[in-house]
């Protein structure tokens, strides 16, 4: 009986069910997941340690397993009894917990074919018909195939400053350290952005103790939308979602908007087809759509717990949160603090903070990231991006789409790695499938 | 008092269906002094808070309720009949104490989690959003208050709750009325 041995880089969520997955699926393959974090399940998404950072999504709907919806509900009553409804919106370190102590018992259950190695991968190779990996603590790890699960890239690389003493008051990311610890507690405090990460770096500073003035700020200062929960949740779609084209796309999305009863129900509806949408529209329809449409699109998408969107209201209406619209301009250091001009339809102006946190999303765009694995081996021709260029292109088993054209049977890829070949790709619905299915074509190739 | 634009001004922020833009425009509002007209408020009873109706928007369907509360009156924790809205204070202190609902047992009892209690000024608003819609709200002043109450739809009834043995609470619906 031999036995394949998967690595696996990154043990976030989506590398530690990955693992999970490989342990339950079959005897004959081992996981070997490179995570340098303590634990494995709690990512960059399920590490913050605020209660305000929830989850978007209620607790009914985020179990680890697609065929146990009731898993994490389960788990929930069992861990915080009478402390969550089915419809509640869990702080995301508790739902980090949740799906650790899934790895966990992953691993309990057969210790000798889930290893986790506190490294990080630095390179990779094929040698022979294996993977090598060599990881930062100088060993290197041979499998049999390798599976990328490194999660979201970091924001873009802040471009827009020309001052090197701004540093300690400008974070690149909200998730940076101290990022959302302010010094005093009166800061002046500017956000760039205004999505659900704007949202979320504006209540952890206030749970952090801040009392100051915050300002956001994006280019259409479009805040995320809020979650309604009704009585009776309809599922009823009276509207045809049409996205053949760019045009046509759009046209339903902005009728879909206008309803103000069902479109939250519409885009529900329409979100377990929304990857094959994307499949068949053309390309240069999808460039259209990321352009033009995303930022709309995210906010109806990505939207906002009814307890947030309540904390959101307090802060905005005492004064205490500002959100403005505009393109920011290159920020310099002045007498009265960081200096942040931007320019909007009314003109010119000037914003001054004591603290600026890049609170922009993801790029998705790994070839700008060279210093990362993925990136580097992008720039080797091991990897491709997708034909939009952001993510990585792959097969619809995960397998990477080779140079020649074939897929890789040795290089895979899960979660926010294949946004661009798929659309939604980055939250628990599609990530808890592409686990499972991974892992069976990982045992049927053992 | 015509007061058309201002009940635009709310209709704009229902149209664009978003909580935080109603709550800052009723704060403006407010503090604009658009709500200071005495017509708005049912004058003060011994018996129960009064609750007349401001305005009720015959194309989006949202109301503007006013409320006057004698010092000491309150409406014990109750629902909002699902919907979602925003709550200011016009004159007077008052104290909104929200709940969760983590539990619904057969009988339509339910258990809550009692959070932290806020006091509001002239000005200062809160939100209610189902299901993040249970709240006791009082008069915690020396003086008797007024509130403006704006709902996306007509609310008609809505379910307060008696504590009971075991941290359930027993629900009553409850007819809302409006004082002429």
């Amino acid at each position: 009986m031999s036995n394949s041995t998967i690595v696996i880089i990154g043990g976030g969520a989506s590398g530690a069910l990955l693992a999970t997955a490989i342990v339950r699926s079959s005897d004959r393959l081992r996981a070997v997941v490179l995570e340098p974090r303590e634990r494995l399940g709690a990512g960059l998404a399920y590490s913050t340690e605020c209660f305000s950072h929830v989850l978007n999504v209620p607790a009914a709907r985020m179990s680890a397993f697609p065929g146990e919806p009731n898993h994490f509900v389960d788990w929930l009553a069992e861990s915080y009894p009478h402390r969550f409804a089915a419809h509640a919106f869990v702080p995301r370190r508790i739902y980090g917990e949740y799906v650790a102590g899934v790895a966990d018992a992953a691993r309990r259950s057969a210790p000798e074919r889930l290893l986790h190695l506190r490294t990080r991968a630095i390179d990779a190779f094929e040698r022979d018909g294996h993977v090598v990996v060599q990881c930062s603590d100088g060993s290197l790890i041979e499998g049999s195939a390798l599976v990328f699960a490194t999660g979201n890239p970091a924001p873009a690389a802040w471009r827009n400053t020309i001052d090197a003493s701004t540093g300690g008051r400008l974070f690149a990311s909200a998730w940076e350290r101290g990022a959302l610890t302010p010094e005093r507690e009166t800061e002046r405090v500017l956000l760039i952005g205004t999505g659900l990460t704007a949202v979320d770096a504006a209540l952890g500073l206030r749970e952090n103790g801040h009392r100051g003035h915050v300002t956001m700020i994006s280019r259409r200062g479009l805040l995320p939308h809020e979650h309604r929960i009704s009585r009776s949740p309809s599922n009823v779609i009276d509207e045809w979602f049409d996205h053949r084209t760019f045009m046509r796309a759009s046209r339903s999305l902005r009728r879909a908007a206008r309803n103000e009863h069902n479109w939250r129900a519409t885009l529900d509806a329409i979100r377990p087809n929304t990857n094959a949408m994307w499949e068949a529209m053309p390309i240069d329809d999808k460039q259209r759509f990321l352009r033009r449409l995303m930022p709309y699109w995210s906010v109806h998408r990505h939207r906002m717990a009814p307890e947030i969107a309540q904390r959101l209201s307090e802060m905005m209406s005492s004064g205490m949160l500002k959100v403005v619209s505009g393109s920011v301009g290159t920020i310099r250091d002045g007498s009265g603090g960081l200096r942040v001009p931007f320019h909007n339809k009314v003109g010119s102006l000037t914003i001054e903070a004591d603290r600026v946190i890049n609170c922009t999303g993801a790029l998705h765009d790994y070839r700008r990231d060279e210093e990362g694995l993925v990136g580097k081996l992008i720039a080797r021709g091991v990897l491709s991006p997708s034909a939009l260029g952001l993510g990585i292109a792959v097969g619809s088993s995960g397998a990477a789409l080779q140079t020649d054209g074939t897929l890789s049977p040795r290089f895979f890829a899960m979660g926010p790695l294949r946004f661009g070949t798929l659309f939604e790709t980055i939250a628990m619905p599609e990530i808890r499938v592409q686990a499972v299915e991974l892992a069976t074509h990982l045992s049927t190739m053992a | 008092m015509n007061n058309s634009d201002t009940f635009q001004a709310i209709g704009r922020a229902f149209r664009n269906d978003r909580v935080t833009e109603l709550s800052v425009t009723l704060a403006e509002l407010v503090k604009a002094g658009r709500f200071d007209a005495p017509e708005y408020f049912a004058p003060p009873s011994a018996r129960h808070y009064g609750r007349r109706l401001i305005w009720r928007d015959q194309e989006l369907g949202f109301v503007i309720v006013g409320m006057t509360w004698s010092p000491g009156q309150r409406a014990p924790l109750h629902d909002h009949d699902g919907l979602w809205g925003a709550e200011a204070v016009i004159e007077g202190v008052m104290r909104e104490t929200p709940y969760t609902c983590v539990d619904v047992d057969a009988e339509g009892r339910c258990r809550f989690i009692k959070e932290a209690d806020v006091l509001r000024c002239r000005g200062e608003v809160g939100t209610v959003i189902a299901p993040r819609e249970y709240h006791a709200f009082e008069n915690a002043g020396v003086k008797c208050a007024q509130t403006v109450h704006v709902y996306n739809a007509e609310i008609a009834r809505c379910r307060s709750y008696e504590a009971e043995e075991g941290g359930w609470w027993r629900a009553r619906a409850t007819n809302l009325q409006y004082d002429v």
